[in-house]
Order: structure tokens, then C-alpha cells, then sequence
């Protein structure tokens, strides 16, 4: 299989720049995942590396081998599209078969690799069919089918699976795992779904208009956003981000103010913050605990709230908590904790497990190092709100 | 259809049929009966005025011993179909070469289509003028091309008819463009990656996929176009009023001239009528060929 | 969207570079030789008598625009051009006026009605549209003449438009098709009778369709010939058309006036082109996409 390299890549669409520079390296055998909202740019980088779009400027190595200025088909890429693509006047076995015919192979070998492929995917009862007559899910397997028989150095998926429903999805989604198992070919996923992402990929590749915002696994992404966007953008529910601002900073470390409510401090290693500063502060639902009493536990930050609405899953229950600020608070618990509208509550989270963001957005604190606060004399219940 | 009939307000039906008549009524009157009209007359000889005298079907026996008459109908379904092909052919080259990528393709589309709109004497006028034995600059380009080029063509029986039919293509091409560039466009931008993908050259998805894709559109635009053949009038009535000879002559200029000029209205209906049922034959042989989903709603 | 932007020169090959020259050099080729003609004539319309014969092709020595006066007034041989313009407007307009309004209304009719005789009624009209029209013309030229109405361009706009109603008929049958049904249900939930939800709600939205509908037509009546030389015998009533097959015996030997006249009666086709291409162009595809 195969690596594939991107270097210094620059893309504009007339004057408007959407790339400004990307260095990309994807191991042979990998399924990386490129991941982001609508407009990010991961299928035009996807359709970079394809041939079907050209970088403005930078280079695209496949297997060590340049292939910025070469034809689509003769990079040794295959491609799935969204749609599937496929010729809707020829039947499955020529769909598959058309770029081997294409390329002149003979007819015995046609055969072979296309029974190959169809026996791979299941589809050898179909291979008379037109697409016409296929279900969502069969279309795309004799998408899946008409790449492999090119035995590509690499899988290209634009989408595959947003054009069908949930369960379908879900079903899909393992098919696609078994056949990187089975193939062992690099493999490059474009989604806006996160969860497809973090389920499918071993590496993600978190982009956010032109810019690549984290390279990782998807635990490293998960536990480790490197700044705001991949922190709200990975995980869901998604994690709760509040507005904060340095209160004072000192060589014990940096006292945080949650705008409107409680203090926190933490350790902020390199820098001096000033009075002021803007901070973000992340803090994933399923660390936030209800507790009971009024004393909060030194180590943790606690707040207190009332309870708007809750989704009942049964198995987990997703609380929407008022603590006073703009948005509620995403809280997760289990199905069988009994809350009440209406009825106050506190919720706390060790601060070790809060992520901190600068104001630029970048992750300031590796999540372990943070402390609890102890403000000037007074007990825990300084956790408190400002009255 | 639904099973047993609806009760249905009054108003309703009122409003529709008030809505319906206008157009039965108008086009029954001045279409379909002269239809029935013509029919009626094919079995008498008139001369236009005064009386008719009831022939059976003796005009008819007439048209089948008329060279003159023959050799109109036979132009007429030639021309139909040679300008349906070349139009379609042409035209749908034209769509492929000129898709929206290519830079001026909305100039070149205006200037293809144009000549579609210009009146048919117009254009029939301007190439007569063109062919003209004495001051002709056809004859002048050609020969520059080539001696032999340079001959009288709308003065050669052999060669009248491909000028006519020349000349329609020239002028009706734009209209299979545009149908078919639509068709074109129609098609997914991800077929036409997943081929060049594939190592699919723009020649060859043109033939292998774009081609096949708009099969529909492609057997709908010929056949419009060989009904509007059909009906050619125009260019040989005002290019060469059916000669040499009778050697263009098509089946509307005889009818015309049998009628309007010999004063043989009934030998012209007849004409006309035969015409119409070869027409007719050739469409539903067309239709039963190349469109069999349609020919059961026809029937 | 991005699938619209493959560049296509960097991935060509030799053979289709090849193709692909040879089709621009087709295409130019054929847009002059489709252009040639009516630009010969322009030349020609501003040029001597003397010119036109010695050098019909060649850029004009001298700008001669009297042609077009001489051309504008006709000769005595003939009726002036503006004559002949009146009778098509008064023909057209009238088989237009008639006819895309009675198509139009019984197109709405053929696309909501789910009754046997209106399919039928449909079945009829696609039937008529595939008329040739030179059946016609014996009885419609007796008719006129036992009315009494030869040479009357009024009597061929009617004529005009009974042919042009089938068409009509059908080409907005399948755009009333298409068209939303919720907000008919809608306004009959409300009330609205078929005739008020017809006139305040389908046809205000309907302009678009309608407007290409009749400029195809338009363009179609205007340039008829057949029916026109047939029931117009006088020459004070004929239409452009019919008015061009006589340039040549009008005009005589004075061949500048002649081309003047000829490029005058397409200036208002051009015009039209000009201003109404795209939805030109639409009323042709709806005629097409039955």
C-alpha cells in the first residue's frame, strides 16, 4: 500500500485563498479521515490528491512518487463518490468492469477481477442489474467495487454514506471497517459526521476552513483537542465551552473567572497571563457529576443550577442545567438518576478534567496539571457563585 | 383514471368546459375539419369554383401513375430525414465540443442558435442569391477550392436537392443544440470525474457515456425535427419553385401548385392526404422502433 | 461546485488534442458558413448595384444607406415594406392574442382534470399537432373565400391560431403539471373556486412558461409562408414573408434596396433574440421535453 505526502499546498478559488500552506503526511495502510463542517475544504483536498483539482501551488506525493501535474488515472488512485457515480445505462458488471476495459485488459481478466470484487462485496447475484434497480446500499458497494478492481494504492471516499439513512449508515459504517481489515489499503474518508470519523478512522484530520486544526488519533482529538474547534467539533454531545478571563495570574498559577460565575485556578506552565485576559474553558458533559450538599469537594469546580429540560435515552440521560450564563450546561448522567425540572442542583468537575483554552483558541493547559482554588481564607464555599 | 364516476360540483365542470371550449372549438374548426374537408374533396375534381364532380378514386389511381407527384413525396420523407439526421449529428457534436466550461460558450451557442429564428424565406432568399449562376459568390469560393467546384447547382437535378437540404441543416442545427446541450448538462458532473478517474478520455466519454445518457432526449429531438421536415415548403418555393423539372419539387409546393395553379383542388387534397398517411405510417414505424414506451399511451 | 472544474486541457491526450482542434475548426467553419449568408446580405444591403455583382463578398466601398430609404418605401411594382410589416403584426399579434389564451386555459384543464373524455381531449390535440399543415390549406382557402375574407390578414391571424393551440395546449399541460399542488389545495381549502384559483394564484406565477410559449410561437407565425401565400392574394395584404418571395420582382434590378429590404424584415426577430434569448430558448426546450 501506499503514503501519501502533501506538501505545502495552496489552494484559491479565483482571489478568495482557501489553502495556505497544508503539510499532510497519511502512513501506507492508514484510514485517515478528513473531518469538518460544510466549506472546510476536506473534498477539495480530497479531489487534490484525486487529480480532479489542481493545488495552486505545493506538491502531492503518492508512495514517494510526485504526482502534482499527473493524470487523475494514472496517480493509482480510485475514487467513491457521495452519489456513486455510477453509469446508470450499463449494468453492474460493466460498471465495474468499464476502466478495465478502458485500459485494455483482456476479457478473461475482466471477468476475474470483477467476480473478485462482486464475491468481496456480496454483489454476485446482481452483477446484470442496473443501478436503477439497486437499492442505496448496493450502489454503493458497486461503487466500492469499480475502485478495487483497479487496485488502487489508494481509497478516496467523498461522502460515501450521507446519502443514506441512519440505520443503513450504521450498517455501512462496518462494512467499511471489514474491508480496510480485509484490504489493508491506505485509505483517505472525507465526513462532516464526526462520529463516522472517530468510529472508522485511526487517524483524523480535524479542518476548519483551509486550515488542518489537529492531526491525531481519535482518542488524542477526543482527549486532547488542541484548540476550540476541534474541542467542540469532536464529541457529542457537544462539550461545553464557557467564556472566562484571567483574574490574576502569579507564580502559583493563574486564577481563571468564569464570566459570571465562580473562580477557578489553574496552572498555567509557560506563560504570564495578564488581568483580563480572554480565556476559554472546555468541559465535556460526562464529567460533570450532580452531587448533593452544599459544601463542594476541594479539587472540583462546582455549580449550581436548576434543570430546563433533559433527554431521557433510557440508558443515559442528557441534562440542559441554567447556571446563569447564556447557554445551559450539558450534563450527562445515568438513565436512572432522577432529576426534576425545575429543582436546583449542583454539579461539580474535578478541574483536572477541564480544558483551557487562550484567547486565540489554542489549548493552554495539558488537562492534568490544573488545581483546585482556595481564595483568600475562606472555605470551599468560596466555589460559589458571586452573589 | 378512478373507478365510477365523482359527483362533482357544478361549478366545476362549468369552469372547465368554459375553459376547454375556446381552444376545441377554434381548433376543431380550423384545423381538424379542414382535415375531414380535404378528405372530402380528394374524391371530387374541382376546379376551386363552381361545381364538383364526384370522382371516387380516381384521383387517387391518378397519384399512383404520377412521376411528378411520387417524386415530390419521395423529396419530401428524403429531406425530413436526411435534415433530421444532420441536424441532430451536427447539433449534438456541437453540444459536446461547447460545454460551460469552455470559455465563450454562451457567444457561441447565441450565434449556433441564431439562425433557427430567421425567417426560412429569408435565409431561402439570401443562399438563392448566393447560388446565383452570375453573380453567386458560392460558385466563387468554391472554385477557389477547386474547379469542378465551381457548377450550377440549383441547376442540376442531381445536385438541387442536397443544396436544399445543405441549406436547412445550415440554418435549423441550433435548434438539437440547445436541446441537446440541456440533455448534456444534465448529466452529473461526478459520472463524467468518476470516468476521467477511470482513464476515460473526453472522446471516449462522449461516445460511451455521455451519448448512451441521452438516448431520450436524442430520439425525441429527431423526431421533432423530421415533422418540422416534413412540412418543408419554404426553401423550394422561393429557391427553385420545385425545379428543374420537377426535380426538388416537395409535397406541399405540389399540392400548391395543383391547386392554386393547374386549378385541380381535388387532385391536390389528394396529394395532400396520401401525404399525411405516408407520414403518418413513417412516424408510428419510427415511434415503434425507437420510443415503444410511448407507442402504448398512443394507442 | 467543484465538479465543474476539472481542467480538462492538462489531462488531454495526443488523439484528443488532435479532436479537439479539429472540432474548433469545425465549429468556426460552421458558424461561417451559417453567418456568411445573412453577413453577404448586410454587405450587400449597403452597396451599388455594380458592386454586389462584381464583388459580392468584399467590404463595401462606399456606405450607400439611401438603399434602405429606397428599400423602406417599396417601388411601384410593389407594396412599401411597412405595409407588409403591418399585416404580419395585426396577423400575429391576433393569432398570439388568441391563441396562447385559449391554449393556456385549456392546458390547465388537461393537466388538473382526471375525467376519460379530457384525456381523450389531449390524445386530440397531441393528434393535431402532428397535422402537416398543407392539408389545410384547400378548405381554409375555400372557407375564406366563401366568407369573403381572402386578404384578410385578421382572418389569417384566426387561422394562426387554431394551428398554434394544440401546441400551446399540450406545452402548458406539462408545465401546469408540474405545478405545486399544495397551493391549489390550499386555495381550495380556503374557498377559492377553480376559475378564482386559476386567475389569482396559477396564472400570476405562471408568466415565465407562458412568455417563452408564446415568443416560440411568435417566431413561428411570423415567418409563415405557406398559409399566408395561400389565403393572401392581394398584394396590399400580405404579410413579410410573403412580401420577400416578391423582393425579386418588386425590386427589380436595384439589388442594394433589395438586401436592405431583406435585412429590415429580420431586424425585429434579431431584436427580439436580442433581448428575450433566454426565455427564447426555454419556450423552445418546453416545446421538446414533452
Amino acid at each position: 500500500m501506499a503514503t501519501v505526502t502533501l506538501s505545502a499546498i495552496t489552494k484559491s478559488f479565483d482571489s478568495v485563498a482557501l489553502f495556505d500552506g497544508v503539510d499532510l503526511k497519511i502512513e501506507s495502510g492508514e484510514f485517515a479521515a478528513f473531518v469538518g463542517p460544510s466549506g472546510s475544504g476536506k473534498s477539495t483536498l480530497l479531489r487534490m490528491i484525486a487529480g480532479l483539482e489542481e493545488a495552486t501551488s505545493g506538491t502531492i506525493q503518492i508512495d514517494g512518487r510526485d504526482v502534482t501535474h499527473e493524470e487523475p488515472s494514472k496517480r493509482g488512485v480510485a475514487m467513491v463518490f457521495q452519489n456513486y457515480a455510477l453509469y446508470p445505462h450499463m449494468d453492474v458488471f460493466e460498471n465495474i468492469a468499464f476502466n478495465l476495459r478502458i485500459a485494455r485488459y483482456s476479457k478473461a481478466e475482466i471477468e476475474a477481477a470483477v467476480e473478485e470484487a462482486a464475491r468481496i462485496l456480496r454483489l454476485d447475484d446482481l452483477l446484470r442489474r442496473k443501478p436503477s434497480q439497486l437499492s442505496g446500499g448496493q450502489r454503493q458497494r458497486v461503487a466500492i467495487g469499480r475502485a478495487i478492481v483497479r487496485k488502487p494504492k489508494v481509497f478516496l471516499f467523498d461522502e460515501p454514506l450521507s446519502n443514506l439513512d441512519a440505520g443503513l449508515r450504521t450498517q455501512m459504517r462496518l462494512e467499511l471497517e471489514t474491508l480496510h481489515r480485509t484490504l489493508g489499503a491506505t485509505m483517505i474518508y472525507v465526513t462532516h459526521d464526526q462520529t463516522e470519523a472517530m468510529t472508522l478512522a485511526n487517524r483524523i484530520v480535524a479542518l476548519d476552513y483551509g486550515e488542518v486544526k489537529q492531526v491525531g488519533t481519535p482518542g488524542e482529538l477526543y482527549y486532547t483537542p488542541d484548540n476550540t474547534f476541534v474541542a467542540g467539533f469532536i464529541g457529542s454531545p457537544r462539550i461545553n465551552l464557557l467564556s472566562a478571563s484571567v483574574r490574576e495570574s502569579g507564580t502559583n498559577g493563574t486564577v481563571v473567572a468564569i464570566d459570571g460565575l465562580a473562580d477557578v485556578q489553574v496552572t498555567l506552565p509557560h506563560e504570564d497571563f495578564a488581568a483580563g485576559d480572554e480565556m476559554t474553558l472546555g468541559i465535556r458533559p460526562e464529567e460533570l457529576r450532580f452531587v448533593e450538599g452544599t459544601t463542594g469537594t476541594s479539587g472540583e469546580l462546582t455549580l449550581e443550577g436548576t434543570l430546563t429540560t433533559a433527554d431521557r435515552l433510557g440508558n443515559i440521560t442528557y441534562a440542559y442545567v441554567d447556571v446563569g450564563l447564556d447557554r445551559d450546561i450539558t450534563v450527562q448522567t445515568a438513565g436512572k438518576h432522577e432529576i426534576v425540572s425545575g429543582a436546583p442542583l449542583l454539579l461539580s468537575v474535578p478541574v483536572t478534567q477541564i480544558h483551557v483554552f487562550d484567547k486565540t483558541g489554542q489549548r493552554r493547559l495539558p488537562v492534568a496539571a490544573a488545581r483546585p482554588v482556595v481564595a483568600g481564607g475562606m472555605e470551599a464555599d468560596a466555589l460559589r457563585s458571586d452573589p | 383514471m378512478r373507478p365510477g364516476r365523482r359527483p362533482r360540483r357544478d361549478g366545476l365542470a362549468l369552469t372547465r368546459t368554459t375553459f376547454l371550449l375556446p381552444a376545441f372549438l377554434l381548433a376543431s374548426a380550423l384545423v381538424a375539419w379542414p382535415f375531414f374537408e380535404t378528405l372530402r374533396v380528394s374524391f371530387f375534381d374541382w376546379p376551386g369554383f363552381g361545381p364538383k364532380e364526384f370522382v371516387g378514386v380516381e384521383n387517387y389511381t391518378g397519384i399512383s401513375t404520377d412521376r411528378a407527384a411520387q417524386t415530390a413525396i419521395l423529396n419530401t420523407v428524403v429531406y425530413a430525414v436526411l435534415t433530421a439526421l444532420g441536424t441532430v449529428a451536427i447539433g449534438f457534436v456541437i453540444a459536446a465540443l461547447v460545454d460551460r466550461k469552455v470559455r465563450g460558450h454562451k457567444v457561441i451557442k447565441f450565434l449556433v442558435f441564431l439562425p433557427v429564428l430567421l425567417p426560412t424565406v429569408f435565409t431561402a432568399q439570401v443562399w438563392l442569391f448566393g447560388f446565383d449562376g452570375n453573380f453567386g459568390w458560392v460558385n466563387d469560393l468554391l472554385g477557389f477550392i477547386h474547379p469542378s467546384l465551381d457548377r450550377a447547382w440549383l441547376g442540376d437535378p442531381a445536385t438541387v436537392n442536397y443544396v436544399i437540404i445543405l441549406v436547412s441543416i445550415l440554418q435549423f442545427t441550433g435548434f438539437p443544440m440547445i436541446i441537446l446541450f440541456a440533455a448534456l448538462q444534465d448529466i452529473p458532473g461526478e459520472i463524467h470525474e468518476a470516468a476521467t478517474l477511470d482513464g476515460v478520455s473526453p472522446y471516449e466519454r462522449a461516445r460511451y457515456i455521455s451519448f448512451p445518457m441521452i438516448r431520450e432526449a436524442l430520439s425525441t429531438v429527431f423526431l421533432i425535427q423530421l415533422m418540422f421536415g416534413f412540412r418543408v415548403f419554404d426553401q423550394v418555393f422561393v429557391m427553385t419553385q420545385g425545379g428543374p423539372g420537377r426535380a426538388s419539387e416537395v409535397a406541399a409546393t405540389y399540392v400548391w401548385r395543383e391547386a392554386f395553379v393547374n386549378a385541380r383542388f381535388g387532385y391536390a387534397a389528394a396529394t395532400a392526404i396520401v401525404t399525411t398517411v405516408v407520414i403518418a405510417l413513417l412516424s408510428m414505424i419510427y415511434l415503434s422502433i425507437f420510443r415503444p414506451s410511448k407507442i402504448q399511451r398512443a394507442g | 461546485m467543484p465538479a465543474d472544474r476539472i481542467r480538462e486541457a492538462a489531462f488531454a491526450r495526443p488523439l484528443d488534442l488532435t479532436l479537439r482542434t479539429l472540432g474548433v475548426l469545425a465549429l468556426i467553419l460552421w458558424l461561417t458558413a451559417t453567418i456568411v449568408p445573412v453577413f453577404a446580405a448586410l454587405l450587400a444591403s449597403v452597396k451599388s448595384q455594380t458592386e454586389i455583382i462584381a464583388d459580392p463578398l468584399g467590404w463595401p466601398e462606399r456606405f450607400l444607406i439611401d438603399n434602405y430609404a429606397r428599400a423602406w418605401v417599396g417601388t411601384n411594382l410593389g407594396k412599401p415594406l411597412w405595409t407588409f410589416g403591418l399585416n404580419s403584426l395585426i396577423a400575429v399579434m391576433t393569432g398570439i392574442g388568441v391563441g396562447v389564451a385559449a391554449g393556456v386555459l385549456a392546458g390547465y384543464v388537461l393537466a388538473r382534470s382526471t375525467s376519460h373524455s379530457v384525456a381523450l381531449l389531449n390524445r386530440y390535440f397531441v393528434l393535431l399537432m402532428t397535422l402537416p399543415f398543407v392539408v389545410t390549406w384547400v378548405p381554409l382557402f375555400t372557407l375564406s373565400d366563401t366568407l369573403g375574407v381572402l386578404s384578410n390578414p385578421l382572418a389569417l391571424g384566426i387561422m394562426y391560431a387554431a394551428r398554434l393551440i394544440p401546441f400551446a395546449a399540450v406545452m402548458m399541460r406539462a408545465y401546469f403539471s408540474s405545478f405545486p399542488l399544495d397551493l391549489l389545495e390550499a386555495a381550495s381549502l380556503d374557498g377559492a373556486s377553480e376559475r378564482k384559483t386559476f386567475f389569482k394564484i396559477v396564472l400570476p406565477t405562471s408568466w415565465g412558461p407562458i412568455a417563452s410559449v408564446t415568443l416560440v410561437q411568435t417566431i413561428f407565425l411570423w415567418n409563415d409562408l405557406g398559409l399566408a401565400t395561400v389565403v393572401l392574394l392581394d398584394q396590399g395584404s400580405r404579410t413579410l414573408p410573403v412580401g420577400i418571395t416578391q423582393f425579386r420582382g418588386q425590386f427589380g434590378a436595384d439589388l442594394g434596396a433589395l438586401f436592405a429590404a431583406l435585412i429590415m424584415t429580420i431586424v425585429p426577430v434579431l431584436m427580439l433574440y436580442g433581448v428575450a434569448e433566454r426565455r427564447l430558448v426555454q419556450g423552445m426546450r418546453m416545446g421538446a421535453l414533452k
